[in-house]
């Protein structure tokens, strides 16, 4: 079964994803802010990181760059769930090598898709991502970027 | 002989009181020395041989011939001013020693005294001035007397021993009478600047004084010579005395003409704009008078004996002079009326036109212009305008009903006239243009935007008041380009590169330009610059492209956009966060509602309404805002009741369920009066953000008290958390100010909660403090205003703080 780290400070988005995607076969796993997460990785690693970017103390870039210190892209692929979207969070995002940006409120099947495609595939695919929604077509270029910066 | 005739104008001194008593002494003293003298010259003259020539007639004709031809001499004169004073000639002289050779000494001493008195008596002259004239010829006479009556009889008449007594005692006649004239008119003539001494006058005048008495005893030896040995030859004795006649007149004149130039001097300091005594400008109601003081001085008209002298000039200015060259006569008069008033109004002068009858020939119109000056009340400008339709100026002397003209003045007063026209002009200029610079100068200082006015060079010119607030530089200081200031020059200097290489008047761009500098005390300033090239005129240069800056500190402005714009994407933040379960949860629901356990069912329907619930409260919180922004804490309205500290501690903590363990209440009680809800509003607020900023193990202390004060109660919520950064203190109380960075944002605030509590406590008379220590806490302060007892002042809601 393919393990998922869901990270929110808020509970009702955690919860509210563990619902999700519990009923489509995944373990999911919660921490309610980035040390917990960072402790639960290093713990076990899960198969994929859905990470709130406003979070108490450590925000989901500084968990994403910490991440990236240790696992790549392809290791472990981080989706950001976002309810701000400006461009400096957004470059941001993308140069500490996020794989998806999912802004915040979602569509369920865009995180199905989404989840679905990281956690199979185990990696970024960019011709999958610049096909996949047409929101995130211009993010999907950009996560090349994100990608071979870490490479 | 000379005498002095004072020009009575009286009073010009700073203090004539002196002068008058000095005066009065010397007049005294002359009278009683005179006195003395007669006295004198009565008892010893009794000893005296006196010589067999002299005339003892029994008939009393050649007594009153004496007295006539006394009166005669003194009538007919030559006036001499001396600024102020005027010393007239006459043969006075002439007339006392042809007596003293013909007369027994106490007869020539006393009968052209006599004389003398009538003579003046009938012209009406002052008695002082007659009383020392007497006493000061009596003393000059007796010494006349006294050297020739006591030694004639030793000498053959007409021999050499006896001209030279004769001459002996004409010296000391005239040694006397100039001793006695230059310490009367010193007295007389202290005017500021004018005033001679005793010494002086004696220098200035021993010659004409020698020559007068060598004159008058030639004449008078003549006179008797013939009279003696031909007394048919004696109207030849006329001749030496036309001779003499003419000595006084030509002295006149050379004194008049010291006289008119020391007065024209003087004009023409009076019109030139900035006066080189006192370097400052001469106003226009200073100029007019003084320029009518002086003219009325150099061309003083002729005064009749006794006569206050009276006069002034007469200054034609024609139209063209204003600048209406040879413009229409509507012009003309508008200009001639606006001149008018003027004077009227600043020089105080009484204006009346002249009637027809007293203009001079081809005039059209003329004004007396009645200047109040302390010298002379009679002294006056007359102001015309057209003389012959040309655009020629007169100026004319002028005293009362007379309007003769000297031919020979007509081309030194038609400069004049010229002159002081072009002073008015100036002055008329120069006012107008002081009065522009000032109205100028004020707006500038006063105006709130920052005006820079920078020349081609880039030197600063103009940087006014609210500039210096601005940037807290003076213009000094930025001209210095020392280390402090040569980047902002630097900066507004780079402002100015877009015109490069333009020549004047060529743009009329106006760019704007956002500018960051540091102030003088370090602090950062945004500024809006607009820029805008102008052409200045320079003195002496010809115009200089400069440009015109208008400054304004929009840094307070530019913080309140950064606010709202994190504001909006903290609204952004805060709203789609509680949506996502709403919209997830839905989806759910929807899709696939029959494969959903029915106790999942009810909790995401549950979570569905939570949600819309907190969603409900963030929009009324920021409509809250939204009417506090808009209101003043004077206007906003407050329900005030009476309450207690007490009972809005227990309904706050209510709505805080599950903080009841972590919440320590103590104090006193006190009774307050505000608006309950409000209140509670403002209470939540406070341990809302307590418990946000602090960990969930801390407690957070309520403490009511009355901090020993009849005016206030007091609320104090304290926290054990982060605290807040000493620099920030101040903000926590502005819109949309959160300690915490909005990328990391922890607590979910909208940033308005303690602003909106402060504009709602001080809306109810109170006020919201705080004092915080980082890392140990915040104390947050709500004071309100205590319940009122019988008949205490009732407080207004709003007016305290």
């Amino acid at each position: 079964m393919k393990r998922l780290l869901v990270v929110d400070d808020d509970s009702f988005v955690r919860e509210m994803l563990r619902d999700l995607l519990e009923e489509k076969g995944y373990e999911v796993v919660e921490a309610e802010d980035g040390p917990t997460a960072l402790a639960a990785v290093s713990e076990r690693v899960p198969d994929l990181v859905i990470l709130d970017i406003m979070m108490p103390g450590l925000s989901g870039i500084d968990v994403l760059k910490q991440l990236r210190k240790k696992y790549s892209a392809n290791d472990l692929p981080v989706i950001l769930l976002t309810a701000k979207s400006d461009d400096d969070t957004t470059w941001q995002g993308w140069t500490s090598g996020v794989s998806v940006f999912l802004p915040k409120p979602f569509d369920n099947d865009h995180l199905f898709d989404w989840v679905r495609r990281l956690v199979q595939e185990g990696s970024t695919d960019p011709s999958a991502s610049a096909s996949g929604n047409s929101d995130l077509g211009g993010e999907g270029q950009i996560s090349e970027l994100g990608a071979l910066d870490n490479d | 002989m000379t005498e002095t005739q004072s020009l009575g104008l009286g009073g010009k001194g700073p203090d004539p009181k002196p002068r008058l008593l000095r005066e009065s002494v010397v007049i005294a003293i002359t009278v009683l020395l005179g006195g003395l003298a007669i006295v004198a010259v009565a008892v010893a003259s009794q000893d005296w041989e006196i010589p067999e020539y002299a005339i003892t007639d029994e008939n009393l004709w050649p007594y009153l011939l004496l007295v006539l031809m006394a009166m005669a001499a003194e009538i007919v004169y030559v006036p001499i001013r001396h600024g102020e004073v005027t010393e007239d000639l006459t043969f006075f002289e002439v007339l006392v020693v042809a007596a003293t050779l013909l007369f027994a000494p106490l007869v020539a001493l006393v009968l052209p005294l006599v004389g003398f008195i009538i003579a003046d008596f009938l012209l009406g002259r002052p008695i002082k001035k007659t009383l020392f004239n007497v006493g000061s010829f009596a003393l000059a006479t007796s010494a006349l007397v006294v050297i020739y009556g006591s030694q004639a009889a030793e000498f053959e008449r007409f021999s050499l021993g006896w001209l030279l007594l004769v001459f002996a005692g004409v010296t000391a006649f005239t040694v006397i009478n100039l001793f006695m004239l230059a310490w009367i008119l010193s007295v007389e003539q202290d005017e500021e600047n004018r005033s001679k001494s005793i010494r002086e006058f004696v220098r200035d005048e021993w010659k004409l004084s020698f020559w007068m008495g060598a004159g008058s005893a030639a004449s008078a030896i003549v006179l008797v010579i013939l009279e003696v040995t031909a007394p048919v030859l004696m109207p030849l004795a006329a001749i030496p005395i036309a001779a003499l006649w003419y000595v006084y007149k030509s002295n006149q004149l050379r004194l008049k003409e010291i006289e008119r130039n020391k007065s024209l001097l003087e004009l023409n300091r009076t019109l030139t704009l900035v006066d080189p005594r006192t370097q400052r400008v001469t106003p226009l109601n200073k100029l007019v008078p003084e320029a009518a003081e002086n003219l009325r001085r150099a061309f003083l008209a002729k005064s009749q004996r006794g006569e206050e002298e009276s006069g002034g000039a007469v200054v034609l200015v024609h139209g063209a002079v204003y600048g209406s060259f040879g413009g229409k006569d509507e012009n003309l008069a508008a200009e001639e009326e606006m001149l008018l008033s003027k004077w009227r109004a600043e020089a105080r002068a009484d204006v009346t036109e002249l009637r027809s009858e007293l203009l001079p020939k081809r005039w059209d119109r003329g004004y007396v212009v009645q200047i109040p000056l302390d010298s002379d009340p009679n002294a006056a400008l007359v102001i015309g305008k057209s003389w012959q339709n040309k655009g020629v100026d007169k100026v004319l002397p002028w005293s009362k009903g007379n309007w003769e003209i000297p031919k020979a003045d007509m081309p030194i007063l038609a400069s004049l006239a010229a002159s002081l026209g072009g002073a008015i002009q100036a002055r008329n200029f120069f006012d107008e243009k002081s009065e522009e610079a000032g109205k100028l100068a004020a707006v500038v200082d006063n105006i709130s935007d920052g005006i820079v006015l920078m020349d081609s060079e880039h030197r600063i010119q103009l940087w006014n008041s609210a500039m210096e607030r601005i940037v807290g530089f003076a213009e000094a200081e930025v001209n210095l380009l020392d280390e402090r200031t040569a980047e902002l020059h630097n900066q507004l200097t780079g402002l100015t590169q877009d015109w490069a290489g333009t020549e004047p008047d060529q743009t009329e761009e106006i760019n704007s330009y956002a500018l960051t500098v540091r102030r003088a005390d370090g602090e950062s300033r945004e500024l809006d610059v607009v820029v805008v090239q102008i052409s200045v005129q320079r003195i002496d240069q010809d115009a200089d492209l400069a440009y015109l800056m208008t400054v304004r500190d929009i840094t307070k402005e530019r913080r309140v956009e950064r606010m709202k714009a994190d504001f909006i994407a903290t609204v952004s933040h805060e709203l789609k966060t509680p949506i996502t379960p709403i919209k997830s949860y839905s989806q759910r629901l929807l899709t696939g509602w029959e494969t959903l356990p029915p106790d999942k069912r009810d909790r995401m329907l549950q979570t569905i309404l939570e949600r819309s619930d907190h969603l409900t409260r963030l929009v009324n919180d920021f409509t809250e805002v939204q009417e506090v922004s808009e209101r003043t804490s004077a206007t906003l309205e407050v329900n005030v009741a009476d309450t207690s500290l007490a009972q809005l501690v227990h309904d706050t903590a209510a709505a805080f369920p599950g903080l009841a363990e972590r919440l320590v209440v103590k104090g006193t009680d006190a009774g307050v009066r505000c608006d309950h809800d409000r209140t509670v509003q403002c209470l939540s607020n406070l341990i809302g953000n307590a418990e946000k900023y602090s960990e969930p193990s801390t407690p957070i202390k309520i403490d009511m008290n009355t901090a020993g004060d009849e005016e206030w109660g007091i609320i104090a919520v304290s926290d054990e958390g982060r605290g807040i950064p000493a620099g920030e203190l101040d903000r926590v109380f502005e819109q949309f100010y959160r300690v915490e960075d909005p990328m990391t944002m922890t607590t979910g605030g909208s940033g308005l909660g303690l602003y909106i509590s402060r504009v709602l406590a001080r809306a109810m008379g109170g006020d919201i403090s705080v004092q915080s220590t980082l890392g140990e806490g915040s104390t947050f302060v709500l004071r309100l205003p205590r319940r009122l007892e019988e008949g205490q002042h009732e407080k207004a809601p709003g007016s305290g703080r």
